[in-house]
């Protein structure tokens, strides 16, 4: 009877082994599993090495110290094409196959909102590099957002453009598509804080390239500055164009349409002292002040770094978000959970990576950027930084708490304008 | 308003007659729909990268080599893809060029990677004449293309090797009977596409930059064939014209959230009244 026991016991301690030592999915003592995904392949895998190097430049130098309270990061790649169907594929493949602890990934809107939605589900943490604003406009507890989304981006351009440009008569031009559809919408509920409608609103579709009529109702309009949520070739294009057909205002764009190579694509001439764009870095991409950046980058990557505009600031977007990994996985401490993790993510505060302002997310906002600067070129075309930051200061964002669904986001902001 | 939309219609329509002008000359040859036409569009504006910014030889001749090797694909791609599948189906011809088209935009992506390079090769300031502007892309774009286009109006009409690509696509038994030598009219045929589309890759990469999805343009070059008859040279070029000024007005007028659906709802208009096309012939 004794011997019976004896060998249950023996069996029983060897059965519960592999889960003492992996207490949660994807740690061991040795190793964190992290699961990567990103459009390598297809219409949009130039984004895809973008954030593949700079979350591999962190955990690299962060695995040569030893990793992580002694366990090295471990990341395993799939690629989604930029298409939700296969984001979520991909990232099935790593909790269920790879049995990751957690999820990176980016930047695509309809890729990144159907993996939320996942991970929702199967309670991982998922931190992604997007602007997609519909991320947040619902309440999702395991994603954390990094990189300014449409909501913030579109109403800081207003801001500016009101502000800083003086505009009183404002065009606006964004492409169809999430994206565009999120900056357009921006644009238009931020107008209302100023009492403003646009003298002119005017879509494109991404890879139109005779921006001809949305030009002359443009003109029609006279603006004083004009607001455009488009694709960086198409940006370029519009304040091209707007130039040769003698549309002599002032330019607002987004993120996407800051790379130093925007004027070749759109000419000197046509951006010289007109054109204004978000600049969520704290200095140029190629400025000295990320320096080191670049040239870390440059030894890492030399095939990358020898192409036009890498790196980018997706790349030291995907580089901060390694940093927050981890610092998030240091907090966690040793006794690792994914619970764990989220609450040392909800804790970030002023987090400062040295080449992006600070960053806060909280349990109620997962949405980390809600400050930038700007870039624009001067008389010469010249890329001048504005060495101001530009912060979200409203009392609401464009985060939904629990409960909240986009509707309600939109109706308390309309709300508190009516009030002002 | 009416003329500055004008302006930017013929300078698109001038780019889709182009591309229409490479479909059609194919088909009526050679009955094959070349859905790699577009990524031969591509691969036209990716030589002028290497000859004109990496190699940063003259524009003169930068443009001949860019001529001379659009040609050359032309050719190479009859000669390995549609020659030896001559005797196929048109499904199976179909389904080969679709293929190429993916393996020609995979390989640039091997090569180039997936992101853009601008080529500003024309660069002169817009002109204005009394409130119209007019840029210097448009300039170019349009009288190169039209210059072509005329010159391959003559070629066709004229000459004795363009008569007998035209007795070819009539009959290819009957040309081969009056000592017209088919394969070599195919391949000629593929050559001249393979020109024209090397000069359209050129006219369009100052304007979108070089890229690997810049072959898009051929949705619009098959719209604009179908809408003048694809079996119509003539009809081919009033497509692109009519589809581009089309889309240019549409978009002024109604709204530019519908410029491409009021474009193709004139190429369906057109459909229904003379389904051959404006120029097509019904079989």
């Amino acid at each position: 009877m004794a011997k019976k026991l004896c060998v249950l016991v023996v069996i029983f301690g060897l059965a519960l082994l592999p889960w003492a030592a992996q207490a949660e999915t994807g740690v061991t003592d040795k190793e964190i599993a992290i699961g990567f995904w990103a459009p390598m392949t297809g219409f949009a895998s130039y984004f895809g090495p973008s954030l593949k190097n700079g979350l591999q430049m962190v955990f690299d130098e962060v695995n040569a110290a030893g990793g992580v309270h002694g366990r090295k990061l471990v990341v395993t790649h799939e690629d989604d094409a930029c298409n939700a169907t296969k984001a979520v594929a991909a990232a099935k493949k790593l909790l269920v196959r790879d049995k990751v602890f957690m999820l990176f990934g980016g930047p695509c809107a309809h890729s990144v909102t159907a993996v939320s939605n996942l991970v929702e589900k199967e309670k991982v943490p998922f931190l992604m590099v997007s602007s997609a604003e519909e991320v947040v406009k619902t309440h999702h507890r395991y994603s954390f957002i990094v990189g300014m989304t449409t909501w913030t981006q579109s109403r800081l351009m207003v801001d500016f453009a009101v502000n800083e440009l003086k505009a009183k008569k404002i065009g606006v031009v964004y492409q169809t598509g999430t994206y565009g559809q999120g900056g357009g919408d921006g644009f238009l509920a931020r107008l209302k804080k100023y009492n403003l409608e646009p003298v002119a609103t005017v879509v494109h579709k991404i890879g139109d390239t005779d921006y001809n009529s949305q030009i002359l109702k443009l003109q029609e309009g006279k603006p004083d500055a004009v607001l455009v949520f488009s694709y960086t070739k198409e940006g370029a294009m519009i304040v091209r164009q707007a130039w040769e057909m003698g549309l002599r205002t002032k330019f607002v764009l987004s993120t996407t349409a800051n790379i130093p190579g925007v004027v070749d694509l759109a000419t000197k001439d046509a951006v010289a002292d007109r054109y204004y764009a978000i600049n969520l870095n704290s200095d140029l991409i190629d400025g000295p002040g990320l320096k080191a950046f670049n040239e870390q980058y440059a030894k890492k990557f030399p095939k990358d770094f020898a192409r036009p505009d890498f790196p980018n600031e997706r790349d030291s977007l995907s580089l901060l978000c390694g940093k927050l990994i981890v610092k998030a996985l240091t907090q966690a401490g040793k006794d690792l959970t994914r619970e764990k993790f989220i609450a040392a993510m909800e804790s970030t505060k002023d987090f400062e990576s040295g080449i992006f302002p600070p960053i806060t997310i909280t349990p109620e906002d997962h949405d980390a950027m809600k400050s930038t600067y700007w870039v624009y070129f001067n008389d010469k075309g010249e890329r001048i930084f504005v060495n101001k930051l530009y912060k979200w200061n409203e009392p609401f964002s464009g985060s939904a708490k629990p409960g909240q669904t986009p509707e309600d986001v939109l109706n308390k902001e309309l709300e508190s304008y009516k009030k002002k | 308003m009416l003329i500055q939309n004008l302006i930017g219609g013929i300078q698109a329509g001038s780019l889709y007659a182009l591309v229409a002008l490479g479909l059609v000359i194919i088909y009526k040859a050679t009955e094959v729909l070349n859905f790699a036409y577009g990524e031969m569009v591509m691969l036209g504006a990716y030589f002028g990268l290497i000859f004109c910014a990496s190699l940063g030889l003259p524009l003169p001749l930068a443009f001949l080599l860019c001529l001379a090797s659009g040609a050359l694909l032309g050719v190479v791609l009859e000669k390995v893809i549609c020659r030896p599948l001559i005797k196929a189906s048109p499904m199976t011809m179909v389904i080969a060029t679709v293929a190429m088209m993916g393996i020609l935009k995979s390989l640039v992506r091997l090569v180039w990677g997936p992101g853009y390079y601008p080529l500003p090769i024309f660069s002169i300031n817009p002109i204005k004449i009394f409130s119209i502007s007019i840029s210097g892309n448009t300039l170019y774009t349009t009288l190169i293309s039209v210059m072509f286009m005329a010159v391959a109006f003559a070629f066709f009409q004229f000459t004795k090797l363009g008569k007998g690509m035209r007795a070819t696509s009539e009959n290819q038994t009957a040309a081969a009977l009056m000592g017209v030598r088919v394969p070599w009219i195919f391949t000629l045929t593929w050559g001249l596409a393979g020109l024209l589309a090397a000069v359209t890759g050129l006219l369009i990469a100052p304007i979108t930059a070089v890229s690997p999805d810049m072959g898009n343009v051929a949705i619009k070059g098959f719209a604009a064939g179908v809408m003048g008859g694809f079996e119509s040279v003539p009809g081919a070029i009033l497509g692109g014209f009519l589809l581009g000024v089309a889309e240019s007005l549409a978009g002024s007028y109604i709204s530019t959230a519908f410029k491409d659906v009021i474009a193709f709802l004139v190429l369906v208009a057109v459909l229904v009244i003379k389904p051959a096309g404006l120029f097509g012939v019904k079989e």
